[in-house]
């Protein structure tokens, strides 16, 4: 179709306005103006003899798969820990008797038990996707002094291939800490803790009452009357996947609640985050107001325990600059932007975009080759370590890599939590889509923030969203 | 020669190659700095200042078929630094163009409505309008398809009008 006298016009209009005369790129001067760039960029381009080629990072990173993984594991445990932080205000009045109940409870304790049954950590090859973690824990919380969590957990690929550790977690409001223990490494890490956590964890006073409040405010039904080892218990039954900030789809939460006194009992959780992976998590043995003392929350670290490289790191930034900057980071490595920025779902896609990596080193040739500079930067595993080192050091690099990114999925799981309106359109908006809407959440009554495609972001109200969202016109 | 036996010869270290793919692109580098930039000189310096930093990238170019984005995108984030390096200076006038002299409401209140729209929106026009780049050209900086082009062009301007009804602009061009 020939474009009307009306489109001829506003199209003149639209020159008339901002048009010149197409520059011309001198580029004799801009190399006299370059002359550094440029000899760095023959310097760079320059044949490299074989003897100094970078290690090969790929086969580096496959050995000591189990010890690695344990470092990985210790992170999604983390996250888990962290999840419990990230609640909403209650709208629901069904379970607030649960709650105020607990409310007034000063300390408790429970014991969990966790199943992870799939490929979910970064890089795991093919073969260990049938890899099983199980964790067992005992937690302790006081509202004066913190919560201790202590953990024994079991990453199992076959009988013979098999790691068990344990680890202590702290933490402890007063001095703003975050502080693990991992005895088999006799190693201990502190990560400092800032005010917006801190202020969440005292508002929300720990599990379990962030998960009440996540129930109460999805969709959930009563599940009538049982008995759970003697004690006659009423249940609820939430499947909305927002639970727990989106990060799974598939999603079964049970609550069992004791009639007579109207404490929780027992809960379930089963999550699907992705076809890969299923997690089933039991929180069970509740033993409500029992005395602490301070010293039930003071770490325990011998002295021959040594500070972990990534002790003194504070907590990762949540905040839209550095959710942009995780945005950019993974883009820089991979090319593209993650398809979903929860914890898990991110962490999967890492190690699956690893293994390509990987993949591509095994069929080309010269090794390492494919591995972005920044990764390969990221990552730079010296040769003549032992196997304990590298995967010291690997796990050392990989957290501090992880951190934009994680900067990125704390800071969507918080807008999700404080109900922001938040979405993510990562599976279908790459780098190059630079008009498309990349992510958006709300920041007023009739206004929200968009960042792009090309990772710019500005205000728009929801007129100019729902435009911004519509599907392009033919 | 094709764009892609220079890209191939410039990733391999040949400056020439680089040169003449750097000539090629340059005037759509400066477009993409203007829309962010509003100023003709910073954005052709933002667009030289692009080469210097791909020059540094290069060598680990790996998606060699989207060169073009690759260096828009790159021309972009130094016009963003350059635009945040500004914001935190006093303002200076931008250099008058021939287009500015003409003061007339028309053109005045389509500049508004310009600046009114998404950076990325923004972005197309300034391609398309500032310095007459043909479809093949803005596919090549945006790496997306011509009909595609179209499309967003078609929603973009239909943006700048919607904006111009609301500035109160009601002149018998649009």
């Amino acid at each position: 179709m020939k474009p009307s006298e009306h489109d001829k016009k506003f199209d003149e209009l639209i020159s008339r306005a901002i048009s010149r005369q197409r520059p011309k790129l001198d580029f004799d001067k801009w190399q006299k103006d370059h002359q550094k760039q440029i000899q760095d960029f023959k310097a760079a381009t320059e044949p490299v003899p074989e003897s100094v080629r970078p290690p090969n990072i790929g086969r580096i990173i496959m050995k000591s798969r189990i010890t690695k993984f344990a470092a990985a594991a210790a992170i999604i445990v983390a996250a888990a820990v962290l999840m419990h932080y990230v609640g909403s205000p209650i709208e629901s009045v069904a379970l607030a008797d649960v709650l105020e109940r607990i409310e007034q409870v000063q300390a408790f304790m429970y014991r969990t038990k966790m199943t992870m049954t799939g490929a979910m950590m970064p890089g795991m090859p093919k073969e260990m996707e049938g890899m099983v973690t199980t964790s067992e824990g005992m937690v302790t919380v006081s509202n004066k002094y913190g919560v201790k969590v202590e953990t024994t957990t079991v990453l199992k690929l076959s009988q013979e291939d098999q790691k068990e550790m344990t680890q202590q977690m702290y933490i402890l409001p007063d001095q703003k800490v975050w502080i693990t223990v991992m005895p088999e490494q006799k190693k201990y890490t502190r990560m400092e803790l800032d005010d917006d956590l801190l202020a969440r964890m005292r508002k929300q006073n720990n599990d379990p009452r962030e998960m009440i409040k996540q129930i109460m405010n999805r969709k959930y039904i009563e599940l009538g009357r049982s008995v759970i080892d003697g004690v006659e218990v009423e249940g609820f039954e939430t499947t909305d996947p927002n639970f727990m900030a989106g990060m799974s789809k598939d999603v079964k939460i049970r609550l069992w609640v004791d009639v007579e006194n109207r404490l929780p009992v027992r809960a379930e959780m089963d999550l699907q985050p992705n076809e890969q992976m299923q997690i089933h998590y039991v929180i069970y043995d509740y033993q409500w107001n029992i005395p602490v003392a301070e010293s039930d929350f003071e770490p325990v670290i011998p002295g021959d325990f040594t500070a972990f490289p990534t002790d003194g790191i504070k907590m990762p930034p949540r905040t839209e600059q550095a959710a942009v900057e995780g945005l950019k980071f993974f883009a820089e490595i991979f090319g593209q932007y993650p398809k979903k920025v929860d914890w898990i779902n991110l962490m999967q896609e890492f190690g699956n975009r690893m293994q390509e990596f990987r993949k591509l080193k095994d069929s080309e040739s010269p090794a390492g080759e494919q591995m972005p500079d920044k990764l390969r930067q990221k990552l730079n595993i010296k040769e003549g370590q032992s196997e304990e080192e590298k995967a010291t050091q690997f796990a050392t690099q990989f957290l501090d890599m992880m951190r934009p990114v994680q900067s990125l999925s704390m800071f969507y799981m918080l807008l999700v939590a404080d109900k922001k309106d938040p979405a993510y359109y990562g599976e279908s908006v790459g780098p190059d889509d630079a008009d498309a809407v990349l992510m958006r959440w709300k920041i007023s009554d009739d206004q929200y923030r968009v960042i792009y495609g090309d990772l710019t972001a500005e205000n728009v109200n929801a007129e100019q969203l729902a435009q911004l969202e519509s599907p392009p016109s033919q | 020669m094709l764009e892609t036996e220079l890209i191939k010869a410039a990733v391999a270290g040949d400056i020439d190659s680089f040169g003449r793919l750097a000539q090629r692109h340059y005037p759509a580098l400066v477009a993409i700095g203007y829309s962010v930039l509003s100023d003709h000189g910073l954005a052709e310096d933002a667009a030289q200042e692009a080469f210097a930093r791909a020059l540094a990238s290069l060598p680990s170019l790996r998606n060699k078929a989207r060169f073009g984005p690759w260096l828009a995108r790159i021309c972009r984030n130094v016009a963003n630094d350059m635009a945040a390096a500004r914001a935190r200076r006093p303002r200076t006038e931008d250099a008058p163009s021939a287009a500015t002299d003409k003061n007339d409401d028309d053109i005045q209140a389509v500049r508004r409505a310009l600046t009114q729209l998404p950076v990325s929106t923004r972005e197309l026009i300034v391609l398309r309008y500032y310095d007459g780049l043909s479809y093949d050209e803005i596919s090549s900086a945006l790496g997306i398809s011509k009909a595609s082009i179209n499309g967003r062009l078609t929603r973009a301007k239909r943006k700048m009008a919607k904006y111009l009804q609301r500035d109160g602009f009601l002149g018998s061009s649009i």
